[in-house]
């Protein structure tokens, strides 16, 4: 058996290989005391493992800087191969790290949470979900931050034509058609790779059918063909059907192009996440022009809450040899200090786990903090399982292209779905 | 005097191992290390994938679970699966005429050219020199629906209503990122003619200039029954290149908008890595196989036949 995931995780794994050579090749040495981390290289990265280094002059480490995707295959891979790093940042979510821990790749991680009193430093939602998802009530992840989606939009386009962020769908639409009576496209959409597409539908769903609804689909037998559910996506059409969006272009378009357009002052409003006014920032663009606003809620009584994910987490390999060096650095991540050098650094993730006093968040990743306070829809491109996931970009690809009726597109969904549940 | 190296069928089948390494040691050492690579890196992989294909395993799990032939019934009645052979055809015949009908052409008009051969040649040749991820780039900015150069040129030439969404377009994608492979292959097609069309006899030429033939002539009842085998490598190139068609698609649009430009090695990709089903993707990796050995095969034999008689 073990020869058979070696097999298998050693040919998928040379594209992952190839780009955390200089650790695995110092590893390959022998220095078994190395602990070898490798995940995504946010701004923040060089100073937090600089200073982690500096703590810790006895735990040598290499960090290797890398996406490690689960969709590509990369990360079952290197951690099927025996020769993985011993700590690893991976996409969050339970089609991920849920498969991950189902499988036995990566370790449990309930004493660490308790010997290190992490329950109580983690925003309560959070810990619900990473011990809801499976193996159920278990805990293997320590997730290093949130994405929050929402609408963003031009503040002078607003003002012109005497608008204001909407708190209705008849208001949304009308926003929507002023905007384009005035010659401005009203929203600016790049489906191609289809992230800032799952975005905007996943808030669109939001709004339609709530958060409720979306917990039965996503952790139980909740139905996607759901009349609340479908009037998400009869919504979506609607935007595309008005030329709001333009479905065509936005099916052509990569979601950083459609973002390139917006900075450059086109468009009304675009769907993005709280790291969208940082990145624009740091090119130089004046981001005071940019405000930001929640899709209305149509589910009567229920507040309008963006929608949100967990984006990146931290998992110990499960054949590790270097456990005791790998739970320091978890201990690190889950410090203030490193919260602290984080938003430092051009952080922007909303933080996952509750905010010391003394750490100021930056403008656009405060804003989102406020508004999931009170709560946050889900973002399905994240939770519903790698089946799903697909059948959803296709949906909302579909959809705005014109190649399937809403009801086509949400029972693809249901169909994958029904196909994830009966495999496991 | 040693044993031939090729000994007759039936003599060799008589043969205890021992007399069969005592008379072929040589050839056996000497392909020896070629034999291990392609058992190591062809066969066996090829045995693990199928294997693989007898199972339901999700590229986690830690055992397989044996589901017998079911992954092939799933793909042969998949009418997603259907559909992406289907378009491999289309990208097949696309990559034909403009890849392998660009090349021809554009050796035999190299041919002709006297001084600068070298020249043309290179230029030609360069598409083929770039990575498909750049091809990706250079052709997704030339179909950018507002500050594309189609569309642009278009617009300027007062052709306004030709333009279009070209990578947006379900009805369109497909096309639009077939001519960019097209472009990305013709190179190396033309190479390979280039080379067929030099070892042609000169005197045939000469004595075809003397009889009075048109260029047009020549070219139709010479260089094109004398590249009669160069055409047949062509072909069987062309063909297995367009079935494993992937890298343009995936840079230029992912096999979308939905599933309108997914070719089947799109399909074994999100299979396999998107939705984990890791034994239905090698299923459907196999299956093409199959379908490339069969029409190689048969294709080669009937090129064969044909080539008897011309």
């Amino acid at each position: 058996m073990v020869s058979r995931r070696k097999f298998v995780a050693g040919t998928l794994a040379t594209p992952l290989l190839a780009s955390v050579a200089p650790s695995v090749s110092s590893a390959a040495q022998g220095d078994q005391e190395t602990l070898r981390v490798a995940g995504i290289d946010y701004d923040y990265t060089p100073t937090v493992v600089e200073v982690f280094q500096e703590n810790n002059p006895d735990n040598p480490m290499d960090f290797a800087p890398g996406t490690l995707s689960f969709e590509d295959g990369q990360i079952q891979a290197a951690l099927q191969s025996g020769e993985g790093p011993d700590v690893v940042n991976v996409n969050s979510g339970p089609g991920r790290v849920g498969e991950l821990a189902k499988g036995g790749l990566i370790l449990r991680l309930d004493s660490f949470y308790e010997r290190t009193g992490a329950y109580e430093l983690y925003i309560p939602s959070v810990i619900e979900q990473i011990q809801n998802q499976p193996p159920e009530g278990e805990v293997s992840e320590v997730v290093e931050g949130l994405d929050v989606f929402q609408f963003y939009y031009h503040i002078d386009a607003f003002e012109e034509n005497g608008l204001e962020p909407p708190e209705t769908w008849e208001e949304f639409l009308e926003v929507c058609q002023t905007l384009q009576d005035a010659g401005v496209q009203p929203i600016l959409l790049g489906a191609r790779d289809n992230f800032q597409g799952g975005w905007l539908f996943g808030n669109i769903v939001q709004s339609s059918a709530g958060r409720d609804l979306m917990t039965q689909v996503i952790y139980s037998d909740g139905d996607f063909t759901h009349p609340d559910i479908l009037r998400g996506a009869e919504m979506l059409k609607h935007l595309v059907d008005e030329n709001y969006i333009n479905g065509l272009e936005a099916a052509a378009l990569e979601g950083e192009q459609a973002q390139a357009a917006f900075a450059q002052g086109q468009g009304g409003m675009t769907v993005q996440q709280q790291s969208f006014p940082i990145n624009l920032a740091n090119d130089g663009v004046d981001t005071s022009n940019i405000g930001s606003f929640v899709m209305p809620s149509r589910m009567e009584g229920e507040p309008s809450v963006p929608t949100a994910g967990l984006a990146h987490s931290w998992v110990i390999n499960a054949s590790t040899e270097n456990l005791e060096a790998a739970e320091a650095w978890l201990e690190w991540v889950i410090s203030d200090e490193y919260l602290r050098l984080a938003y430092e650094n051009g952080g922007g993730l909303v933080p996952a786990r509750i905010v010391p006093d003394g750490i100021t968040l930056p403008p656009s990743v405060q804003d989102a903090a406020d508004k999931v306070e009170s709560g946050a829809g889900y973002n399905p491109s994240v939770y519903l399982p790698g089946r799903g996931t697909q059948a959803w970009y296709a949906a909302m690809q579909n959809l705005i292209t014109g190649q399937a009726s809403p009801e086509e597109a949400v029972a693809g969904v249901q169909e994958a779905l029904e196909e994830a549940r009966a495999a496991n | 005097m040693d044993a031939p190296l090729h000994p007759p069928v039936a003599f060799r089948r008589t043969r205890s191992l021992g007399r069969l390494w005592q008379a072929n040691r040589v050839p056996i050492v000497l392909l020896s290390p070629s034999l291990l690579f392609y058992v190591v890196f062809v066969l066996m992989p090829l045995g693990r994938a199928f294997q693989l294909s007898l199972t339901d395993w999700d590229g986690i799990a830690a055992n397989l679970n044996y589901v017998r032939a079911e992954n092939y019934s799933h793909i042969w009645t998949d009418s997603r699966f259907l559909t992406s052979l289907w378009r491999n055809v289309i990208w097949w015949v696309m990559h034909v005429v403009l890849g392998v009908g660009g090349g021809l052409l554009l050796a035999i008009l190299i041919s002709e050219v006297g001084r600068g051969r070298f020249v043309f040649r290179t230029v030609a040749f360069f598409p083929h020199v770039l990575s498909l991820a750049v091809v990706g780039v250079i052709w997704g900015q030339l179909y950018h629906p507002s500050i594309g150069l189609i569309n642009t040129t278009l617009e300027r030439a007062g052709l306004s209503g030709m333009a279009r969404v070209w990578l947006g377009d379900p009805s369109l994608a497909l096309y639009s990122v077939g001519i960019a492979s097209g472009w990305q292959a013709y190179g190396f097609y033309m190479v390979i003619f280039l080379a067929g069309i030099q070892s042609i006899d000169p005197q045939l030429y000469e004595a075809a200039r003397v009889d009075g033939a048109s260029a047009w002539r020549r070219i139709w009842d010479i260089t094109i029954p004398s590249l009669h085998n160069t055409m047949t490598v062509v072909l069987t190139l062309a063909f297995i290149s367009a079935m494993k068609g992937f890298g343009t698609v995936w840079a230029m649009t992912q096999g979308g908008p939905g599933y309108a430009s997914e070719l089947v090695a799109v399909y074994v990709w999100r299979t396999a890595f998107q939705t984990g089903a890791i034994g239905r993707a090698a299923a459907a990796g196999l299956s093409l196989a199959l379908i490339v050995i069969a029409f190689s095969f048969i294709f080669n034999r009937w090129r064969d036949k044909v080539g008897q008689y011309t």
